[in-house]
């Protein structure tokens, strides 16, 4: 049987309709195109390999159309988009079970990185999987924090991350001092079609050190350690650890 | 119909009362009065009858007819007796002061003779109530009251020589005597009148005062009381009333004041979340309205990248790479305006202090930048969420951090307690014109501070004028030259309401005065001129000198120059290109301003930066 291969693109806007249907397109890939979540759940069947959807529409949102899809017995990985790009739209998608979030407005590179990792991770039926490290807080299956006691936080990419990606080629870092914000990308990976996925960060701060060391177990490897600005904001919005212990360093 | 007012119904309840006491106490009042005057008039015509029986019975046992009709005559032309008769068992008028009944019947059934005849045998005693009767016949002007007197046998009777009675008859005869009540009816009367008169003046009386009793304890403090409320109702809600009365009312005054009151900050916190709410609203409509546009233009561009020839690359990588920054943009702004609301507790400045310096330490030390603090020792507890100002305390040495560099430095965070009187340090925040427009302008700011704007008039030339919204700066205007020399008028900017105060002139400089309510804490008063800058907020000073937490961070850093000091507090203004969003002091800037508190910044370039935050210990 061939894999699925139609992407279903839902959104109200023509133009990002159009737009996506063009740079899939470019590259060889069929879209189908539906402009309201319920078109878009009458669309789904055995061929369509990945969903992109706007979470911003009217009746029904993009919130509710994950969760009926999810009711699906082996339901289509899940990018989300819109145009009200906040933090908490891109935490609660992930946290929601969307394999991760493309704000817009997005360039044709970005759109087809997220939509080749899609294709690759493909259909299955399990919740995400939490990062087996007990303290660590986690965004979706894109990154975790894990408090420190000193008050800074490490963060990392989720081992589920590299996977989807068939491999990693290269990870760009962002400098020391440099500002980032929960939701928004904090390091570039490469994959071996000469794409780049950016890595969404679970919390807001400062990077205070990079980890010069090549990574091999992201699970347990951090990339930064950080110096959040707002955690106990942050960590309202993240998956909780699976561990249940008390946690340290956590400011009250 | 009379309209049914709290004091007409109380005039009324109380009016019919004592109407209805009135009546009762005249009712019975005139019916003693009435019987003791019947009862007067019973006992003369008894005491008449007595007489009578006595001047005639010597008449009568010397068989002397002439002299008991001459006797009975004179007798009965007295004015208080009507007639004078006397009958015999058979009931024949034997002697009477009327000629004409002499030797009429009367009918045992007569008014005169039931008492006794009503029985057979006749009923030989009768008491003394019996024997009187009232009656009045036909033709009489007024009511009678007749008195029977038996004539009993006796031995000088029936042993006298006529030989007219025998022994055996016990009742010879009966006295009656008939007297007009006329006097009594007049005198009853009169007393009803009398009464009446006296219950129609006692309502008169009882009503005016009741009225203006009423009126002025109960009507004019409730309809000042209902007045009151439709003004909160309309929204004007420093209404007051006055409270000096110590009764209930008095009470209601004050506790009404006092909720409007309540109101009144209720209503400020709320339009300060409204606020943050509605620019959240705004900034999520906007951001969402510009991302799909630019969504087709970064598509649509980026496509036409990778397909360009080298030519074209250059140009539309511009387009990608400034479509992609619009894209940021505009996410700093919704990061921006997700700022929450302050949920406030009583906390210890300090401990937040040392928890925000345990985050840092590590960190600037390792870069050579000492963390030294002075924090006092009986900090007073100040109502903040420790969250929020935990944020503004890591940016700000944060940033001295970064201001220090490489050369190292050291960076100290004090805490002192102080009071300060209002001038120089509390904000003029609301202003408003007699008709209510608000005088607060966002566009001109002091300091970061929306200024208060009026507009000033001289000769037809006209112009605004913004002021300096701390108190006690009021010297700080800038807008419309104002000639003093001509006379100028000061309007509200939207209804040209004139807001000079009649009448009063500057303490210092004589000067006219203009003021506006600046709710909910009254009214303040400016000079007219600007080199004076006289100024007085009577609730204010009144309220004196409040509490406050300062909190003082400073670098050996680099220090900023002038121009940059301008800039720092607003958004996206950043010194550090592009690692920095350039939100962190203004986000700094609200947090401080949604505590009702102030920050400021010293610096000169190489002398490093002190800023120095001050929050009220209450809010």
């Amino acid at each position: 049987m061939s894999a699925p291969t139609h992407i279903l693109v839902i959104d109200d806007e023509p133009v990002v309709l159009e737009g996506a249907k063009r740079i899939c397109a470019s590259e060889g890939l069929s879209v189908v195109a539906a402009s309201s979540a319920r078109e878009g759940l009458q669309r789904i069947d055995d061929t369509v390999g990945l969903v992109v959807c706007d979470i911003m529409m009217e009746n029904m949102d993009g919130f509710a159309f994950l969760a009926e899809l999810r009711r699906l017995k082996n339901p289509p990985p899940v990018i989300m988009t819109t145009g009200y790009s906040t933090v908490e739209h891109a935490v609660r998608s992930l946290k929601s079970g969307a394999m991760d979030y493309l704000p817009k407005p997005f360039a044709a590179d970005e759109l087809l990185a997220m939509v080749q990792r899609g294709l690759k991770v493909g259909r299955r039926a399990r919740a995400p999987r939490a990062c087996a490290a007990a303290k660590a807080y986690t965004l979706g299956e894109i990154s975790w924090a894990e408090l420190e006691p000193e008050g800074t936080v490490r963060i990392g990419a989720h081992p589920e991350f590299p996977v989807s990606l068939g491999g990693v080629t290269r990870i760009e870092q962002f400098p020391v001092e440099m500002e980032i914000v929960q939701g928004a990308p904090c390091a570039i990976f490469w994959s071996g079609e000469g794409l780049s996925h950016p890595l969404l960060s679970p919390i807001s701060g400062r990077i205070i050190e990079v980890n010069a060391e090549e990574i091999a177990d992201f699970e347990s490897t951090w990339i930064y350690r950080i110096l959040p600005f707002e955690l106990n904001y942050n960590l309202k919005l993240l998956n909780p650890p699976s561990g249940s212990a008390p946690l340290q360093g956590e400011t009250p | 119909m009379i309209r049914r007012t709290v004091g007409r119904k109380l005039t009324t309840a109380v009016i019919l009362t004592v109407l209805l006491i009135i009546g009762v106490f005249a009712y019975f009042n005139i019916r003693t009065h009435s019987r003791s005057l019947l009862a007067e008039v019973e006992r003369h015509a008894v005491q008449v009858s007595q007489t009578v029986k006595s001047s005639t019975e010597y008449d009568m046992l010397m068989d002397d007819p002439d002299r008991i009709h001459e006797t009975i005559k004179r007798l009965g032309r007295e004015e208080s007796i009507e007639r004078i008769r006397i009958m015999n068992k058979a009931g024949k008028i034997i002697y009477s002061s009327d000629p004409q009944e002499i030797k009429t019947k009367v009918d045992s059934s007569a008014e005169s003779c039931i008492r006794c005849h009503s029985v057979e045998p006749p009923l030989e005693r009768l008491e003394m109530k019996a024997r009187t009767r009232v009656f009045r016949r036909p033709g009489d002007s007024c009511r009678m009251l007749g008195v029977i007197t038996p004539i009993y046998n006796q031995d000088a009777c029936w042993t006298a020589e006529c030989h007219e009675h025998p022994k055996s008859q016990t009742v010879l005869g009966v006295f009656d005597v008939i007297m007009p009540l006329a006097g009594v009816e007049s005198d009853i009367r009169r007393s009803r009148i009398e009464v009446l008169v006296f219950a129609l003046s006692a309502v008169l009386v009882l009503s005016v005062v009741l009225g203006l009793f009423v009126r002025r304890w109960v009507s004019m403090p409730v309809k000042q009381l209902v007045e009151a409320t439709r003004q909160v109702a309309d929204g004007n809600l420093n209404k007051t009333i006055d409270e000096e009365r110590a009764d209930e009312l008095g009470q209601l005054a004050r506790s009404f004041n006092h909720m409007t009151r309540k109101l009144s900050d209720a209503r400020m916190q709320l339009v300060q979340s409204d606020k943050l709410a509605s620019l959240g609203r705004l900034a999520a409509g906007v951001a969402h309205e510009i991302n799909n546009p630019l969504t087709g233009v970064l598509t649509y561009s980026s496509l036409l990248l990778k397909r360009a020839k080298s030519e074209e690359q250059e140009d539309l990588k511009v387009i990608v790479r400034e479509t992609i920054r619009c894209r940021d943009i505009v996410k700093s702004l919704l990061d921006f305006a997700r700022q929450s609301v302050p949920t406030k507790r009583e906390s210890d400045l300090n401990e937040i202090i040392r928890r925000s310096i345990a985050v840092v330490e590590k960190q600037l030390s390792a870069r050579k930048v000492a963390l030294a603090h002075q924090l006092a020792q009986d900090l007073p507890k100040a109502v903040v969420d420790p969250n929020q100002i935990e944020q503004v305390l890591i940016n700000l040495i944060v940033n001295a951090g970064d201001a220090i560099g490489p050369s190292g430095g050291t960076i100290t965070v004090a805490t002192s307690a102080l009071k300060l009187s209002p001038v120089g340090v509390v904000q003029i925040k609301q202003a408003i014109c007699p008709k209510r427009h608000s005088l607060i302008d966002a566009e001109v700011r002091f300091d970061g501070k929306p200024s208060v704007c009026i507009k000033a008039r001289a000769d037809g030339h006209e112009g605004l004028v913004h002021i300096d919204p701390l108190y006690g700066k009021a010297q700080c205007r800038h807008g419309f030259e104002v000639d003093e020399r001509k006379k100028t008028q000061f309007v509200c900017p939207d209804c040209s309401t004139s807001l000079v105060l009649e009448g009063r002139s500057c303490p210092t400089c004589g000067a006219a005065i203009f003021a506006f309510e600046s709710p909910p804490r009254g009214v303040v008063e400016i000079c007219t001129r600007a080199a004076c800058g006289w100024q007085r907020w009577p609730e204010v000073e009144a309220a004196g000198p409040r509490e406050y937490v300062e909190i003082r961070v400073m670098d050996t850093g680099c220090g900023m120059d002038a121009e940059t000091l301008q800039k720092i507090f607003e958004p996206f203004y950043s010194t550090k290109g592009a690692k920095g969003t350039g939100l962190g002091l203004a986000v700094a800037w609200g947090i401080v301003d949604s505590h009702n508190g102030s920050i400021h910044v010293q610096s000169a370039p190489g002398q490093g930066s002190t800023f120095t935050i001050r929050i009220p210990v209450k809010p």
